[in-house]
């Protein structure tokens, strides 16, 4: 008896503690699922997607991109601003009533502090300031920025995360600065992990790496429009289907990078709603110009003839049906991309033309390489499956290997790789982020030169074509070039886009404020809200 | 051999095999045809030699190989593990954080393994042939053979979302504040700290992973009990014990099962440092934020530091359990004693 006493006591206590009553609260959170990507916290160092999505609800920068696309960039910091005719200066006016959240005001100083720093830490992103000499500060509320070079993209880098304002007097009290060698003696890697020294309408209140960033109002915030959350927690959670069963349960609000597949299975879950759309991820196959590393693959009209053989409706399909069979690797959504009208179809008689003007009337062997992942949904093997599948239709048999990320990335910067599978984020929104596709300029490297396409085999027409587009600052002359670029690419480039592929995003039903931005995804949170 | 003669030369062993451990795993991990910069810089940085440069240097990486590994042993030796590339944190301050929520893990998992393994594997050998010893083989063959990661999901997808009883991850509730750090298990903080709240929660957390992390233990304790009480019930001991008249439970309980117990004691030291080398899968899964996860993305991403620090914590682990093994040795087995 005693025994059984003693068994049911214990079986109790455990059922008690198992069964407990959720936690009441009267604050209001909100709590998002993601696999995170974070490098740095501190902004200027960093160049990774969560801390930018971070960094947009803690900092501000001079300029921001809209809720909804990439252009026109609004003011944010700035309240104005001119560029001067030879487009070296740029001259910013700050609006007088922003607050850091210690109270203290924004002035031109922080934004001198914070654009230098930037550039002098030599950090992941800082080529994004290669062009910027100096910022002068005649007054607390103008900031005058110097290019070395016309930068017809600087307006663009500026609502890059790396150029979010910092409150300067906090940095330097801890040992930041914004000198020449701010790379050797400004070390502030953990400090910036407990601390956050911006003015928008969060603070970081907690981060702990692989774990947990937690964002708290910020109680000195000087804008109108006061956040509704209360209190914004970021979980990792690496595992996609993990993040889709923890909305199912109820442990999350928001479950981001999700598959494809994750929405129809989704469809119709009681309670939950699902957002797709495009993103800026150009899926490419890169086929390389040397010889001797490239075979029959360094040929111009076997790089056509491949783009004419693919079954883009297929690998879409492979995909989803939301995703872009792209015109060029210029995603839709950048300024000056073409429209996915302009993408070629598959044409088999064309490409089998093109194998035998190039002396492969029979096709020939090649080895196509690939990173074994799946990133932003494209799963880059069964990619590599439908394209073998699709030129093996008009003679090209291809030997697939896939490896992984490092065993792929380092000899297909090396030029190594004869055919690849490749993916690009753009690094800033703006068209010239892709003139890394045409040869770099002697000297220098760019994506051109993992296939070996340089100055010195390339057609002098890219070359012309790629100094123009480098300074030119009209926006008419801009996208004419780009036209001529893209073009160039879809006749005579070593490059296939043949996905633009898609973001997916789930939530809970009655999140309000939710806008997918083709670049960054579901990021203003600022703006969300629970309808009451 | 007086004791502490043994334990001096014991010790004296276990440090070159820790320094040993440590030199290969640079080794390997330097050969490995991978590159970190590769692995951290955005595709723009890539191809700019200034960050590249930068990084090098501020990681060390431009260092030859055997400065970079005798500057490490230096700083290991003062108690400096370095700084993760990933975290940017000390390597030090990583473990301390990642380590406690395994070893709480794996405390549990292991337990729940034997006291069902034992149990199950004793029911099975005493009631052999009949439909309830079929029972356990299958519970067990099912332990060892069923994925892991198929459990969990399939845990997952009952208990959290359709039956909603135990939460989908993570040690606690997000809104709820982790208890002051004596331990770092939120189980023995939480009730050190009198917050019957958190305790709830954490158990609520641990319960599903820990049963998941289980089964395979579970399975393989089940058939090696199973085997060794069936050899114990066949000697002559028993017999012996039966005629005395002494109970069937006493018999099986006191004779059988402590000494079939002895293969079973030997490999729960192994089971348990495999469970925490080993628990990646369950901690993904399951969002844990413990030290096997942290081990297999700094190896995935050529954190040098990151790796090596927890290698050498394994190592540690390996090496303090057979330390104690072989101390347990020269008490239990007189000939170590004679020699």
């Amino acid at each position: 008896m005693r025994r059984f006493i003693l068994f049911a006591l214990v079986l109790a206590t455990v059922t008690a503690l198992l069964s407990g009553a959720a936690v009441a609260q009267d604050e209001r959170v909100l709590i998002i699922g993601e696999s995170f990507n974070i490098d740095y916290m501190d902004p200027g160092r960093s160049f990774s997607f969560t801390p930018f999505q971070i960094f947009l609800g803690i900092y501000q920068t001079l300029l921001k991109f809209p809720a909804n696309g990439i252009t026109p960039l609004e003011l944010d910091v700035a309240s104005g601003y001119e560029v001067s005719e030879d487009g070296l200066t740029y001259t910013f006016t700050l609006r007088d009533d922003i607050i850091f959240s210690d109270g203290s005001g924004l002035t031109s100083d922080d934004v001198a502090f914070s654009l230098l720093r930037f550039k002098h830490l030599k950090g992941y992103g800082s080529s994004l300031a290669v062009s910027l000499a100096s910022v002068d500060t005649p007054d607390d509320y103008t900031a005058v920025i110097q290019l070395n070079q016309p930068d017809p993209a600087f307006l663009n880098k500026l609502t890059f995360g790396g150029m979010s304002i910092l409150n300067a007097d906090v940095v330097r009290a801890a040992g930041g600065t914004d000198a020449e060698n701010a790379s050797e003696v400004d070390d502030l890697d953990v400090w910036f992990q407990n601390n956050s020294v911006g003015s928008g309408p969060y603070i970081l209140s907690q981060y702990e790496p692989e774990v947990i960033v937690e964002l708290t109002r910020n109680e000195n915030y000087w804008g109108d429009e006061l956040p509704y959350f209360d209190r914004i927690i970021m979980t990792h959670i690496p595992e996609v289907s993990s993040r889709v069963l923890a909305l199912e349960a109820g442990d999350i609000h928001i479950a981001r990078e999700l598959l494809p597949a994750n929405v129809d299975d989704l469809a119709g879950v009681e309670g939950i709603e699902t957002l797709q759309t495009a993103s800026v991820q150009m899926n490419y196959l890169a086929m390389n110009r040397d010889p001797d590393v490239g075979g029959p693959m360094s040929d111009e009209r076997v790089n056509a003839a491949v783009r004419y053989a693919l079954d883009y409706d297929g690998i879409k399909q492979l995909n989803s049906p939301s995703a872009y069979t792209p015109g060029s690797v210029i995603p839709v959504g950048i300024e000056a991309a073409w429209d996915p009208s302009n993408a070629l179809s598959q044409d088999q008689d064309r490409a089998r033309e093109l194998l035998a003007e190039a002396g492969y009337p029979n096709g020939f062997d090649a080895t196509l390489t690939y990173w074994d992942d799946a990133i932003g949904g494209v799963e880059f093997g069964v990619m590599a499956q439908k394209i073998a599948a699709d030129l093996s239709e008009i003679g090209i048999n291809l030997t697939l290997v896939p490896t992984d990320f490092s065993n792929w990335i380092d000899p297909y910067r090396a030029g190594e790789l004869q055919f690849t599978v490749a993916l690009w984020l753009p690094d800033f929104a703006d068209p010239s982020n892709y003139l890394s596709f045409v040869p770099a300029y002697e000297g220098s490297l760019n994506v051109a030169n993992r296939v070996n396409w340089t100055e010195a085999n390339a057609d002098p027409a890219i070359l012309e074509l790629r100094n123009a587009a480098d300074v030119e600052s009209d926006p008419m002359k801009r996208a004419e070039l780009y036209d001529q670029i893209q073009q160039f690419w879809q006749d005579r480039g070593p490059w296939v886009p043949y996905l633009q592929s898609t973001q997916q995003v789930a939530h809970v039903s009655g999140l309000q404020g939710t806008v997918m931005h083709p670049f960054w995804g579901l990021v203003y949170v600022n703006e969300l809200s629970i309808a009451e | 051999m007086l004791i502490h003669t043994y334990l001096l030369r014991r010790i004296f062993l276990a440090i070159p095999t820790i320094f040993g451990i440590s030199l290969i795993v640079f080794v390997i991990a330097n050969a490995l045809p991978a590159d970190p910069v590769s692995s951290f810089l955005p595709n723009s940085a890539l191809e700019n030699q200034t960050i590249v440069e930068e990084f090098r240097r501020k990681w060390g990486l431009d260092r030859p190989l055997h400065e970079q590994y005798l500057s490490w042993l230096g700083n290991v030796i003062q108690g400096d593990f370095g700084t993760s590339l990933r975290s940017k944190r000390p390597v030090s301050q990583d473990i301390s954080s990642f380590l406690p929520a395994t070893i709480e893990l794996s405390t549990y998992a292991i337990m729940i393994s034997l006291t069902c393994g034992v149990t199950l594997g004793v029911i099975s050998a005493v009631w052999r042939g009949m439909p309830v010893d079929y029972l356990a083989r299958i519970l067990a063959l099912i332990g060892v053979s069923f994925p892991v990661f198929v459990l969990a999901l399939l845990g997952k997808r009952l208990f959290a979302v359709e039956l909603e009883w135990l939460p989908s991850g993570r040690r606690l509730d997000l809104l709820l504040r982790a208890p002051p750090g004596i331990t770092g298990f939120f189980t023995i903080d939480s009730l050190l700290a009198g917050n019957w709240r958190v305790l709830q929660n954490a158990i609520s957390h641990l319960a599903l992973p820990s049963v998941v992390l289980a089964v395979f233990s579970m399975g393989f304790i089940t058939r090696l009990t199973r085997s060794a009480m069936l050899e114990s019930l066949g000697q002559d001991y028993m017999r012996t014990a039966r005629s005395k008249g002494l109970r069937e439970r006493i018999v099986i309980i006191r004779h059988g099962l402590r000494n079939a117990l002895i293969p079973v004691v030997t490999i729960i030291g192994l089971s348990y440092s495999s469970l925490l080398a080993g628990a990646v899968l369950t901690e993904s899964i399951f969002s844990w934020p413990g030290i096997g996860r942290y081990a297999f993305l700094s190896a995935s991403s050529q954190d040098f530091p990151g790796t090596m620090g927890v290698t050498m914590l394994i190592a540690l682990i390996y090496v303090g359990v057979n330390f104690l093994v072989d101390i347990l040795y020269f008490f239990v087995d007189p000939r170590i004693r004679a020699a």
